[in-house]
């Protein structure tokens, strides 16, 4: 792989991490990190996106005297214990978070005070609106965050149980759409999402595929639409390092699909999750027969985009029809989950609309 | 110490005779030492992972390849892998000084004070430099897409295509990489002491690169 100059070159007049280090010199990286790593601690323990106000988090390049009144400081000997302080408060104002030289950590709630003058004397991150931003000097650099099913990339988390992260998946990504690749997934110009857009299949793993390439720790491999056996390509493989574990994931989404031209392309209904989970069991029985040494688990994601009464010519939807299948979990028979040890209960993901 | 009394020690393997890795054995230590207190726990595979990106930033630093003292290789599934961590942390599993919940590794109290001595010989004091770097890019880069981006190179992306381990780090391999540290100083320095921000720089730049080659 050649080295590209011009990527490089762009890259570091946009990375915040480049763009302190021009600015503050070496020792703007060595307090970045006391920085990044209190945001991170904190972040552990408080979710970002329930965070409301704005949040500022600094620590001077030398030295702990700046314009803030000390007096007004609540003191906490790390990270953590700040975290415990954080998650009692509904709103947080504008509040700011020093890290002093000794690793003591100052809390100033919703105070009033112009922390332009910190710009060029600290490494300063805001949380904010979703966003995380580092105050360079006078400029505001946004740090992208490639997974906006968090709110901040500094709290994104590591799972090393599979389970784990496809709930989270669920709940973050799935739920209300929020994925960026998995939005895309609905019908474009329908923002209800009551249609998928035709053969979603792709997109959805996709997604899955990403969520789990960030979240998942450096112990496991994630890679899509990998051969079970001669002919069976199944939508993920999940490898474990230095183990004989394998998880293989096949995702089938239920609703309807339509084109751009408004035809309706497919509707998949509760049959079509009994047809996975057929699929799978065969896949674990072909994976079987071609590593007989690996332990083998098998997860079935159902995507649930049903929607009740919905016509092609459909724009809208009322609450109740576009809830219908909420709560409407799909009995399946065979019960593969509960007849074989290697397959997991399967985990519908119902994704929701925008209604009227 | 413990490493004192190993040091001479010849470990008895399946097939051949191993002889233990000072360095590995520290570079184990220290790496669990610090991905446990940025993440409370280390999975096994990270130590080879961070241990790997260690080596690249002494590269980085234009140390030779011969400094970091011993070689890695990919396994079929794409992850760095060192046959002299691989003895190093059996010999500190077995002798409690990491202790191993399920996947996850932590330093128990007598890793840490083996830890803490060790740290005190000067051999170490450079090593950890770039231990203390890569580890440190796992709080602005998720360790999945360090993984991921590490993977992307062309030797490791290589080896997952067609199954197939090999060596890391070969002549070739190297003639690579040193074009993209030489390139990356050049905009960022490579007298830098916290190698914290090149370890960053290069993970995003191999993040561009997967975004551009995809099309995304």
């Amino acid at each position: 792989m050649y080295a590209d100059i011009e990527i490089m070159k762009e890259l570091a007049s946009q990375l915040f991490a480049t763009r302190i280090l021009s600015s503050y010199g070496g020792s703007g990286g060595t307090i970045l990190k006391n920085v990044l790593d209190t945001i991170h601690k904190l972040f552990i323990y408080v979710d970002p996106s329930l965070l409301q106000g704005k949040l500022i988090i600094f620590k001077l390049l030398e030295g702990d005297d700046c314009q803030i009144d000390r007096s007004q400081a609540k003191h906490f000997r790390n990270a953590r214990y700040l975290a415990q302080h954080v998650s009692t408060m509904s709103n947080l104002g504008t509040s700011v978070v020093q890290i002093c030289a000794n690793g003591e950590i100052l809390f100033f709630h919703n105070i009033e005070c112009d922390l332009s003058q910190l710009y060029g004397e600290a490494i300063v991150y805001i949380y904010h609106d979703n966003k995380d931003i580092f105050m360079i000097r006078e400029n505001e650099c946004i740090v992208p965050n490639p997974n906006p099913s968090y709110a901040s990339i500094f709290a994104t988390p590591t799972f090393s149980d599979l389970r784990a992260a496809l709930e989270d998946y669920r709940l973050r990504a799935v739920r209300t759409s929020h994925c960026t690749i998995f939005a895309t997934a609905w019908k474009k110009g329908d923002p209800g999402r009551m249609f998928f857009q035709n053969a979603p299949e792709s997109t959805i793993r996709k997604s899955l595929v990403h969520f789990l390439d960030v979240t998942f720790g450096g112990n496991a491999e994630v890679r899509p639409e990998q051969t079970v056996d001669a002919t069976h390509p199944v939508d993920i493989k999940v490898t474990w390092m230095f183990t004989n574990k394998l998880a293989l994931i096949e995702i089938k989404w239920l609703g309807k699909s339509m084109n751009e031209k408004g035809s309706i392309t497919a509707t998949y209904s509760e049959s079509r999750a009994l047809e996975g989970a057929k699929q799978l069991a065969d896949y674990l029985d072909a994976n079987y027969n071609e590593v007989p040494m690996h332990q083998t688990r098998g997860y079935l994601v159902v995507i649930d985009g049903r929607r009740e009464g919905l016509r092609r010519s459909s724009k809208t939807i009322k609450k109740s029809d576009g809830y219908w299948y909420l709560d409407k979990e799909i009995v399946y028979d065979p019960e593969y989950h509960v007849i074989r040890g290697d397959f997991e209960e399967p985990m519908r993901m119902f994704a929701e609309p925008v209604c009227r | 110490m413990l490493m004192a009394k190993l040091k001479l020690h010849w470990t008895r393997g399946t097939s051949s005779l191993l002889m233990i890795s000072p360095y590995a054995y520290f570079d184990a230590l220290s790496i669990c030492k610090r991905l446990q207190s940025i993440r409370e726990n280390a999975p096994l595979g990270e130590i080879y992972l961070f241990s790997y990106l260690s080596c690249l930033l002494s590269l980085y630093k234009q140390r030779p390849l011969s400094y970091w003292s011993y070689g890695f290789s990919v396994t079929a599934n794409g992850y760095p892998y060192s046959v002299e961590l691989d003895s190093a942390i059996a010999i500190l599993l077995g002798h409690g000084l990491i202790d191993q919940n399920v996947q996850n590794v932590s330093l128990t109290e007598a890793g840490t004070e083996e830890h803490r001595l060790l740290s005190e010989l000067s051999q170490n004091h450079e090593r950890d430099i770039y231990i203390e770097g890569a580890c440190a890019a796992s709080l602005a880069v998720p360790v999945g897409t360090i993984r991921r981006n590490i993977a992307s190179v062309a030797p490791i992306e290589g080896a997952l295509a067609l199954s197939q381990s090999r060596l890391l780090l070969t002549p070739s391999d190297l003639e690579d990489t040193c074009e993209q540290f030489g390139q990356l100083s050049s905009i960022i320095g490579v007298e830098i002491t916290d190698l914290m921000i090149p370890a960053i720089f290069w993970l995003s730049y191999l993040s561009k690169v997967r975004e551009r080659d995809s099309g995304e």
